[in-house]
């Protein structure tokens, strides 16, 4: 609730004369009827015709006024509902800048994107709808209430008997309507599921001639999808049967018993007309009202998880370094590291094992090892993408915890083992690190990276858009791209984490070779898969299941006919068969 | 969160008398729903419209003339029309609701099941994505058709006729009066109706543009933090926010003025009544009653105007879809059964019993896009492999490996030459008699959702349990599975994502087995796994292979030497062929390679091992023709 009240806080000014405008409207539309009734008796009267179009003049100015009163209701009261999802979307992707690596590994995408999309809208539905039909509802009940009460106390007691029960009903089935419809759409999900597998492997169905099991799975999906969908119809269909059929019981009781009133004299003709009216004018509101208290309940829960993801901190403890320019030479040195993933509950099975290394400033280091050696968990953690035990990473002789995160990424430069690029063009996404770089920049390192020579295969040149909408860059065209977005943040340690497997040996040789100048005076680690791109490091590290197995200068390790030079032998045949 | 694209996003006419004709033939067979439909409808607006008759009695002949008597009988005759309407009503939305759902089921099912027939080119040329859109989106907009369009466009249009037959039956002047007011509300609705459907379009534009970004930036965000990107993508998000924001203010603005304008109307109706009846009720040419009853109807009378007015968009997004589905369903697979289906190939007779599976390549030219010149990538590749024999296709990437295999099981036809088995044209078999007798090990381990067991039983549901066992189990996957917290009925996720690249392998060995082909192409995977693993794969791989002929797209040296015969693909052209005793006598490319591998002094004992193995299940195949 406080919760609510905060973000109702911040716009109160437009719900306080939303409420404003509410109160208008519940007595402008109260006294429609009203009008109505004593136009009426005015006629049961013999009033001439002067008296009656007073009456209606009076009704149709009243009506106009209830417009103007309504929708500025709405406008403001949905409006501040629109502003206040605008705020919590933007403090949400604030807060998505600032949760660090492990988060993202805990949390899947799908469900953060859930928060800031599902729960969003059950946010919105809150503060619009809800909040305004509370109001509306509370108004209207008070109001509507009291005229009837006034016009015949017994009938308004017997006329809205059946309410608490329509109000218990309708929040009782608009549970379960959401629940199905929930249930719904994840069958569609699963039915869409199910075509992206089967579209994909459409090769396979048909080699194993499964087309039959195929179209029977399908047709079972589907059948689910249908039952789940009428489950819902038939809730839907409850509501509109429970709302007609308690409405309709009242405007009987009314009948009834306010016919009776009428001929006994206690009520007269219009006042009966009237009470009917205000019944009318109090069903759906009851309606509403149940499904308003399942959207503030659902709302609640929207807005405790989306705060649960703003509770969220960096558990990088640079982050907490107080700002403080570092600049670096880039030597680099790792004294007996082991390192483990948090897998849910505690530190799970160690990745890396006693490190211990020493990179000199402006020395390249060279890494191989198999798949899952844990060579990428080592280069990221030089960026600080995930947090190291004190005394084990020092940069400049300076633990890697004591700097902080900002200034000390800002001097690295990673070229990830996966590459990805944003829906931008292939010059924004070189300058995703520096906004607004020269143009003279972004080309030069282009040409350094070997974009330049794919660039007539692009329409726009280096403008041209990547990704769906534009076009679909290579393996290889990707790595490029990213190695030139790493060299012109002109970093002191530049990390490859196998930047260039996608392009091939001879490719990789090149650019490596054209990096030479690039990378001279710069700390460099390479990794790769290739052990002809690491023969120009000056040292090379072998990792195995996340120790150092060798280590050494090129030269030495492949005279040792150790771990590298087997590996390189190796190497050179399935070349061969490659060129064959 | 995928954008609509352009295509999706065109709109044409609201009734398309071809497309719907086509409809028809799925919403035949829901003629009786239909009708049941239509029927409840009928009552549902015959109490509907009898309610304010009802309370025009009550005013006008009991509480006017002070009658008491008889009253609990109107009320009572009141509650059993309202239980009627009610009943009816549920029944009416529960029948509507069923008939859409089925006709949509039957739709889906179908459009599914002609996907399937359809032939590789036509997938390499339609993402998947698309097609999906097909099968989902647009199924379901014509869901909308029938849970708010035809029958309630019927009902709508039919209880508008009703009440103007009443009011004016009540009193023609007044109603005639009342009818004034219908031309503006209409105009307003469809005004309205169509700012409105403007403004959430520009709404749900923006909306996927958030949740594209978003998605983007989550999935891109260790670049975003590690490149200090924060503060500009924080301004970039602010804008497109900030974008979405106004266009919803935009769209509340109609929201909120639309239902109090409807309802503005609906009062001056009112007080229209007031005025004209109220005159003629001085003049004692209306009742009381009446004039009660009128403003009553009156009521009923503007809901159904607003729907229909919303009804021409659910159409025109129906016929959209529609017109999509149908040119789907028309598109004719090009690769088909022939059309005399050549003899069924009769079973082996015990005497002639043995393998079977002649493959021959004769001058094979393929391109996958025949029509644009330079794409060929078979030029003219002829081989044959003999029944039983074993034989290894080696080459580069994009020499055309991959492609070979895909052209024997008719994924694709050569556009120039020919392919036999067992001396008869490929094309001339039936699809199913020629891809059962070919099993296939593809190097993307294709694993669909569902247990191991399905897995392994891929191409035959029907398959024992202990046949599905028992071919794991000679491909070494049985002691992993049993392992397994749920053995064979462990679920495996979406493209095999909780299993290691070994399991996968051998679970893809276990399937070609247990589907028991004559042929069998193996598409060696490439991606390494540990030495143990390794062992089993070699070790199951040759008995994958025994007693078959096979066709082995090779990567690993070890079955390359270990095969019968090697067939060295060089773009597109064959350029060696030979035993790998022939092969290195020839000295030529193959040789070159193999000399690499063992150079003096450096024999791995793995590889030198594997010709012996392979030669002890060699099964000699009868002499060339």
């Amino acid at each position: 609730m406080s919760l609510i009240l905060r973000y109702l806080r911040a716009y109160r000014r437009e719900f306080l004369l939303g409420v404003a405008c509410l109160v208008a409207t519940n007595a402008l539309s109260l006294w429609i009827p009203w009008l109505l009734k004593q136009a009426i008796e005015a006629l049961r009267q013999g009033a001439v015709a002067r008296t009656l179009t007073r009456y209606a003049f009076s009704i149709a100015a009243v009506a106009c006024a209830l417009a103007v009163v309504r929708t500025g209701s709405r406008l403001l009261i949905l409006g501040a509902s629109r502003r206040v999802v605008f705020d919590i979307r933007n403090d949400l992707f604030d807060h998505l800048l600032a949760v660090p690596a492990s988060f993202y590994g805990r949390t899947r995408t799908g469900e953060i994107m859930s928060r800031a999309v599902n729960d969003l809208m059950l946010i919105r539905s809150l503060f619009g709808p809800g909040v305004l039909n509370v109001v509306d509802v509370s108004l209207r009940y008070g109001a509507g209430l009291l005229l009837m009460a006034v016009l015949d106390p017994v009938l308004t007691f017997a006329a809205v008997l059946p309410y608490p029960f329509l109000l218990l009903g309708v929040f009782r089935v608009s549970r379960t309507i959401h629940q199905r419809s929930n249930a719904t759409q994840e069958q569609l999900a699963e039915i869409s599921n199910k075509a992206q597998e089967n579209l994909s492997g459409i090769n396979m169905v048909k080699a194993f001639c499964r087309e039959a099991e195929e179209n029977a799975a399908w047709a079972a999906m589907t059948r689910e999808y249908r039952d789940r969908s009428l489950a819902l119809a038939r809730s839907r269909g409850a509501i509109v049967t429970l709302m007609g059929g308690l409405g309709g019981l009242s405007s009987l009781i009314v009948l009834w018993l306010g016919g009776r009133h009428v001929i006994e004299g206690t009520l007269t003709l219009g006042g009966l007309v009237a009470f009917m009216s205000y019944l009318a004018l109090l069903t759906g509101p009851t309606v509403m009202m149940g499904w308003v208290l399942g959207v503030f309940q659902r709302g609640l829960g929207a807005i405790r998880r989306v705060e649960e993801i703003r509770a969220e901190t960096s558990d990088l403890p640079g982050d907490r370094v107080a700002a403080q320019p570092a600049p670096l030479t880039g030597g680099v040195e790792i004294r007996g590291l082991d390192f483990a993933y948090p897998d849910g509950r505690g530190p799970g099975r160690d990745v890396l094992r006693g490190i211990t290394l020493a990179v000199p400033a402006g020395t390249t280091l060279g890494i191989v090892g198999p798949v899952g050696s844990g060579k990428s968990t080592l280069v990221g953690l030089l960026a600080a993408v995930r947090p190291v035990p004190g005394g084990t990473v020092f940069l400049d002789g300076r633990d890697l915890n004591d700097l902080p995160t900002g200034p000390l990424r800002a001097q690295v430069g990673i070229v990830p083992q996966e590459t990805f690029l944003f829906s931008r063009t292939i010059a924004e996404n070189i300058a995703l690190g520096t906004p607004g770089a020269p143009r003279e920049r972004i080309e030069a390192v282009a040409r350094l990276a070997q974009i330049t020579r794919d660039l007539p295969d692009f329409p726009q040149g280096l403008d041209t858009l990547v990704g769906e909408r534009g076009v679909t860059l290579s393996g290889g065209q990707r790595q490029r791209v990213a190695l030139a977005r790493a060299l012109l943040i002109d970093p002191r340690i530049l990390i490859l984490d196998d930047a260039l497997s996608s392009v091939d040996a001879d490719t990789e040789e090149a650019i490596l070779a054209g990096l030479r100048d690039a990378t001279r005076g710069r700390t460099t680690f390479v990794i790769s898969h290739r052990v002809s791109a690491v023969l120009g490091a000056d040292r090379i590290a072998v990792l195995e299941d996340g120790r150092i197995a060798e280590e050494g200068a090129p030269g030495d390790l492949l005279a040792r006919d150790g771990p590298f030079a087997r590996l390189r032998q190796r190497q050179q045949i399935e070349r061969e068969l490659e060129d064959l | 969160m995928s954008t609509a694209r352009p295509e999706d996003e065109v709109l044409g006419k609201a009734y398309d008398a071809r497309l719907a004709r086509r409809l028809y033939e799925y919403v035949a067979p829901q003629s009786r729903l239909i009708a049941l439909s239509l029927a409840l409808m009928l009552t549902v607006m015959a109490a509907q419209l009898a309610q304010p008759y009802l309370i025009k009695v009550l005013i006008d002949d009991h509480i006017l003339k002070h009658e008491a008597r008889g009253l609990t009988a109107l009320a009572t005759l009141y509650l059993l029309v309202f239980a009627v309407e009610m009943a009816a009503r549920y029944a009416q939305l529960y029948s509507m609701e069923r008939t859409g759902q089925n006709v949509i089921q039957a739709l889906r099912n179908r459009l599914f099941a002609h996907l399937q027939g359809l032939d590789s080119a036509f997938f390499d040329r339609h993402p998947v994505g698309r097609l999906m859109t097909r099968v989902t989106t647009d199924i379901e907009s014509l869901a909308d058709l029938f849970s708010s369009g035809v029958v309630s466009l019927l009902g709508d249009s039919l209880k508008l006729v009703a009440i103007v037959a009443i009011l004016w039956w009540l009193d023609a002047r007044l109603a005639l009066v009342t009818f004034t007011l219908v031309p503006a509300l209409f105009l307003l609705s469809v005004f309205y109706r169509g700012r409105i459907r403007g403004a959430y379009r520009d709404v749900r534009r923006r909306i996927a543009r958030i949740n594209g970004y978003l998605q983007e930036e989550i999935s891109g965000m260790l670049l975003v933090q590690l490149f200090r990107r924060e503060g500009e993508d924080r301004r970039e998000f602010d804008a497109i926010n900030r974008g979405h924001r106004d266009a919803e203010l935009r769209s509340v603005v109609y929201e909120s003025s639309f239902s109090a304008i409807i309802e503005l109307i609906g009062t001056l109706a009112t007080a229209l009544i007031l005025w004209y009846g109220g005159g003629r009720i001085v003049t004692g040419a209306l009742t009381f009653g009446t004039l009660v009853a009128f403003i009553e109807y009156t009521g009923r009378f503007f809901g159904p105007i607003r729907d229909l007015s919303s009804f021409y968009a659910v159409m025109q997004a129906a016929m959209a879809s529609l017109e999509r589905i149908f040119s789907l369903l028309d598109t004719r697979p090009a690769i088909q059964d022939p059309a005399a289906a050549a003899p069924p190939l009769s079973p082996p007779a015990a005497a002639e019993r043995g393998p079977r599976g002649l493959i021959e390549f004769d001058r094979v030219h393929f391109s996958y896009r025949p029509q644009e010149a330079g794409t060929e990538i078979l030029h003219g590749v002829s081989f044959r492999v003999r029944p039983g024999e074993k034989v290894a296709v080696v080459g580069a990437t994009g020499a055309g490996k991959t492609t070979l295999v895909k052209l024997l099981i008719r994924l694709y036809d050569p556009t120039e030459g020919a392919i036999r088995l067992d001396g008869v044209a490929i094309r001339e078999l039936p699809l199913r008699a020629l891809r059962r007798r070919i099993g296939m090990v593809l190097q993307d381990h294709f694993l669909i959702s569902g247990t191991v067991a399905g897995n392994i039983a891929f191409g035959d549901l029907s398959l024992p349990a202990e046949s599905i066992e028992e071919a794991a189990r000679l491909v070494h996957a049985d002691d992993f599975i049993r392992r397994f917290p749920a053995g064979y009925a462990e679920s495996v996720r979406e493209r095999g994502s909780n299993l290691s690249v070994g399991q996968k392998q051998l679970i893809s060995f276990a399937r070609a087995l247990a589907y028991d082909p004559e042929i069998l192409i193996l598409d060696e995977a490439t991606s390494s796994v540990d030495t143990e693993t390794e062992i089993l794969i070699q070790d199951a791989l040759q008995r994958l292979l025994r007693g078959r002929t096979s066709l082995v797209i090779a990567h690993r040296l070890s079955t390359i030497v270990g095969a019968d015969r090697i067939l060295v693909l060089h773009h597109g052209r064959l350029i060696e062929e030979g035993t790998h005793r022939e092969l290195l006598a020839r000295r030529g490319a193959y040789a070159r390679l193999y000399r690499l591998q063992f150079a003096p002094g450096e024999e791995p004992e793995r590889s030198a091992a594997a010709p012996e193995r392979s030669e002890a299940g060699f099964i000699p195949g009868p002499d060339p023709a």
